[in-house]
């Protein structure tokens, strides 16, 4: 690397003044764990996990079918599973954007800013939003399942692991929405 | 054969450009079509009213613009029609600067859309990442950008082990059995038999072993520094990286092709590349002489 910063800044100072530009704001951005697509942080799988026997699931069921039982594409499944855990998370947040009460909470300097209604209307999901993301969601799972109209049932699921069998016994099953 | 030095690499780079424009744009095709086969384009995925956006300021400035719920409405299949066109054509016209530049704004707001539409900010940026360097109509430019791209792919193995070893991962014996539980949780519910439920369900029952596999993922990464340095070590980097791909999608369902295209950088696999080229230039790609500028 130390040949190629050398051999950049001889030929072409221009282009070695952006490669150490790109190189210092990645460093830093990593520093401060501030995210800038395409400053990406890799920290996935790094924080730590207590150990702990009990886990739970949010799983979303296509006429009482797990959504895995339909073959849908890995990528898909991933996409719905994570959508409705992002809906089920804002539902819980009283109707509000995780983010929105990220920033009212814990940074006033943007909350108070003069800029703040506008960018809060652009920005977060609104209450209406998420009515909308149920006749989305539907389509989806209807698709999936090749079905014009099927019931489906986001359910949240804890279980207790049995460290001997390894199997988890279901301690309490919840359906958080029917759609 | 001797190993590669700065100027050797430099030298292929530059000298086989169309080439490696055609390998790329043909693997970047190759999974845009993967990406059709998961449903997992914009106009399969539709305009998902509830969008991620979290902290990233790019992320938010797509907010504002109100870019993800134009490009998923109505334009979301002339969007990735043109996605592929453009890809298309940037192999079948490698000399036209036009078609790589356009696949590179429209892959860029294509990844950041996704994300938004998945409702989680992958970190597959790879393919985003190499379409960089083909923007540039200057061979010297673009050897640097290429260059770049490879010490890009050293940075996020290597900055990856230190997330984890700062973390306190590498002591921390839990973690990997936790991950093994919560990745394989419904597969242990259905109680699923097979050859890697068996192993999955070994490595949770012995949290050593299990642990000392993490440990093992993480020593790879951390492996990526010596990329750094020189170009001896690129054939060891090439299978420690395929290495971590098979672990990690095998054990964690860590999916990402996408930073495959990141290998493209290493000289084991640009060797494999120029014996495609032209029998006259072959010899250049063993030995090659360090006549670049760089």
């Amino acid at each position: 690397m130390f040949s190629f910063l050398v051999g950049l800044k001889r030929t072409d100072p221009k282009a070695f003044l952006l490669v150490v530009i790109c190189i210092t704001i990645q460093l830093f951005f990593t520093f401060i764990k501030l995210e800038a697509t395409p400053f990406v942080l890799f920290g996935m799988f790094s924080e730590k996990v207590m150990a702990s026997d009990t886990f739970s699931t949010i799983q979303v069921l296509i006429n009482d079918r797990t959504l895995e039982s339909y073959n849908p594409p890995f990528r898909e499944t991933q996409l719905l599973e994570i959508n409705a855990g992002n809906y089920i998370g804002m539902k819980r947040n009283n109707q509000n954007d995780i983010l929105k009460t990220r920033v009212e909470t814990g940074y006033p300097f943007i909350y108070n800013s003069v800029f703040y209604p506008f960018v809060a209307r652009q920005v977060y999901n609104t209450p209406k939003a998420q009515n909308d993301f149920k006749a989305w969601f539907k389509e989806k799972c209807n698709h999936i399942a090749d079905i014009d109209n099927a019931v489906v049932k986001i359910v949240e699921t804890k279980y207790l692991l049995n460290r001997t069998t390894l199997y988890p016994s279901p301690l309490k099953h919840e359906i958080l929405e029917v759609f | 054969m001797k190993y590669w030095k700065f100027s050797d690499y430099s030298y292929f780079v530059s000298t086989n450009r169309y080439l490696l424009q055609r390998v790329f744009y043909s693997l970047a095709l190759f999974s845009i079509v993967l990406n059709f086969c998961y449903h997992i384009l914009i106009s399969q995925v539709g305009p998902n009213p509830l969008l991620k956006q979290d902290v990233d300021p790019v992320y938010l400035m797509f907010m504002i613009a109100g870019i993800p719920k134009f490009i998923s409405g109505w334009p979301a299949p002339y969007f990735d029609a043109l996605l592929v066109l453009s890809c298309l054509a940037s192999i079948i016209w490698p000399r036209q600067r036009t078609f790589p530049s356009l696949f590179f704004v429209l892959y860029f707001i294509y990844f950041i859309v996704y994300n938004m539409l998945a409702g989680h900010h992958y970190t597959n940026i790879g393919l985003m990442i190499m379409a960089f360097p083909f923007i540039f109509s200057g061979n010297p430019r673009f050897v640097t950008a290429f260059t770049f791209c490879r010490f890009f792919l050293c940075f996020m193995m290597v900055s990856a082990a230190c997330w984890k070893i700062a973390r306190g991962n590498l002591w921390h014996v839990d973690q990997t059995n936790m991950l093994l539980i919560a990745t394989h949780l419904e597969a242990l519910v259905s109680n699923k038999s097979s050859l890697e439920m068996n192993i999955i369900k070994w490595l949770i029952s012995h949290k050593y072993p299990a642990h000392a596999l993490w440990v093992f993922l993480i020593l790879i990464e951390g492996l990526f520094i010596i990329g750094f340095i020189n170009f001896k070590w690129d054939k060891l980097l090439l299978v420690a990286y395929l290495l971590f791909f098979i672990g990690g999608f095998a054990i964690f369902y860590i999916y990402n092709f996408e930073n495959l295209l990141l290998l493209l950088t290493l000289t084991p696999v640009l060797k494999i590349i120029g014996r495609f080229n032209k029998p006259g230039h072959k010899k250049n790609f063993d030995n090659p002489e360090p006549t670049t500028n760089l």
